[in-house]
């Protein structure tokens, strides 16, 4: 197997305003260590592995095969809290979140989200059975969001043209683990 | 029923989010009832749109992340009014865009470049605060107990927190008014100035697992077998979150749970100010407790 070294991966991530912090880590292994992601996934889930793969240009590895997969990480930010050296993970994780995304090698939940907001401003819209009950409980209407500006801001950043190409969605991501009753 | 005053605590713009006002409309009237009812008057604000997402924008593009949150922030500026959420996700959302903007300037030029073409600027100069923060910081345990017309006696209560309520401390709580990163005690001593008993546990702080179930949600079915056996050992009937990310996944969570035999009893999730909203008197049908996917029923019961 060969291992491509991509140089420029890793001053990308240096180049950035909290991805500087990359090149602190001494690799202690105190982020996964207290890593709930890393503790359930025997390890497929690594944030130690994704710093050192990011400081040695392993691009590849890490955002085409996905090895460790930067998305299990739960945002939890305990390693943040944790790290000795003040290394920004989670920040980092972003970015190379943000560039998995553009290569369309995102899990599908988040474009989902991303074009529910991009066509109605908000990451969940109104349904008329709860709009309903909360006439029932006596709340005021939503506010509508200013669905234009959402999608001005999408086009400045070119967001909208990457979700244009994006893989289709199986279901909304905040469907998933929404009570039933929800639903009506 | 003679009731204890309260204060005016000012005008605040309310900020529901996406999800509470979409999906759980029922957090958002005990919500406002509860604001309302200790003093403050709300605001609605004009225009707004999702904050947006800390976990799913943010890890789309982070450059939209930040333009959004920062043209959200532009109309309570304008409005000169201060924030108050009802979601974590939001809040961090909201709090982060002030603290990423406000520490660079070539962020903040170049998210109001984007802002100029909708005829927009972003300032910095409005404060957001989670409705747990806000309650606690303006009215707080102390003066929240003779406000108490139903005190919550005998139910026992595990907190949760979430991850995002006050981390990454430095951006979201610079100044260490929420408590130690790992052991933010806001909602367990407003809980225990209800009457309530607070029942600490081992997996206290364990995530609830929302962001890792957006890529694969078998991981986050562990974290969530841990976290309920923990406290069901510690002895909790019920679960008090401050977030729709962390409720939706430990409600829902909870029928795959008990149909893989990793979860015995169901253990009703509410949110904080659903328990202040029954604390002070408003009842379970007012703040539509019966609409919840694992039913307090128990509670209900007590109550009446």
């Amino acid at each position: 197997m060969t291992t491509t070294i991509n140089f420029e991966f890793r001053n990308q991530i240096l180049g950035t305003h909290n991805g500087n912090t990359l090149s602190y880590c001494y690799q202690c292994g105190t982020c996964s260590s207290g890593c709930p992601s890393a503790q359930v996934t025997d390890g497929v889930y690594n944030p130690r592995k994704i710093i050192i793969e990011s400081l040695l240009g392993l691009q590849q590895k890490l955002i085409e095969k996905k090895v460790p997969d930067v998305w299990l990480c739960a945002t939890c930010q305990k390693c943040v809290e944790q790290c000795p050296q003040d290394v920004e993970l989670t920040e980092i994780f972003t970015l190379l979140k943000n560039l998995s995304s553009a290569q369309n090698l995102a899990p599908k939940a988040f474009y989902a989200q991303g074009k529910t907001i991009l066509a109605e401003g908000m990451s969940i819209p109104l349904q008329a059975a709860i709009a309903r009950r909360r006439t029932q409980l006596g709340i005021p209407e939503v506010v509508k969001p200013a669905v234009v500006e959402v999608q001005a801001i999408m086009k400045a950043t070119g967001l909208n043209q990457k979700l244009a190409v994006a893989p289709k969605e199986e279901a909304a991501p905040k469907q998933k683990s929404a009570p039933k009753e929800e639903a009506v | 029923m003679k009731m204890a005053t309260t204060t005016s605590l000012g005008e605040k713009i309310l900020f529901p989010g996406c999800v509470i006002p979409n999906r759980l409309p029922y957090i958002e009237a005990a919500s406002r009832k509860v604001l309302e009812r200790l003093g403050y008057k709300l605001i609605d604000m004009d225009g707004a749109s999702c904050c947006p997402d800390s976990i799913g924008m943010q890890a789309l593009d982070q450059k939209t992340w930040l333009a959004m949150g920062a043209r959200n922030l532009s109309i309570a500026e304008k409005a000169k009014k201060d924030i108050v959420s009802l979601c974590n996700g939001c809040t961090e959302t909201l709090r982060s865009v002030n603290h990423f903007l406000n520490h660079d300037l070539h962020l903040y030029k170049e998210v109001n470049d984007i802002l100029k073409g909708i005829g927009k600027e972003y300032r910095g100069t409005v404060d957001v605060r989670h409705v747990v923060a806000a309650i606690y910081q303006d009215v707080g345990p102390e003066k929240l107990r003779p406000l108490v017309q139903k005190p919550l006696t005998r139910i026992k209560i595990a907190t949760h927190h979430g991850c995002h309520f006050n981390r990454p401390t430095h951006v979201i709580d610079p100044e260490g008014k929420l408590g130690p990163w790992d052991n933010p005690t806001l909602m367990d001593e407003m809980l225990e100035a209800l009457g309530a008993t607070v029942v600490d546990y081992d997996e206290k702080y364990l995530c609830c697992g929302y962001a890792v179930a957006l890529a694969d949600a078998a991981p986050a079915e562990k974290l969530d077998a841990q976290k309920f056996k923990s406290l069901i050992a510690a002895g909790a009937d019920y679960l008090c979150v401050a977030c729709p990310s962390c409720y939706l996944q430990l409600e829902g969570v909870q029928r795959t749970l008990k149909k893989d035999g990793k979860l015995e009893r169901d253990i009703p999730v509410l949110y904080f100010t659903e328990f202040l909203a029954l604390a002070l008197g408003f009842t379970p049908e007012e703040i539509g407790l019966n609409f919840h996917a694992v039913k307090p029923k128990e509670l209900i019961e007590q109550l009446k």
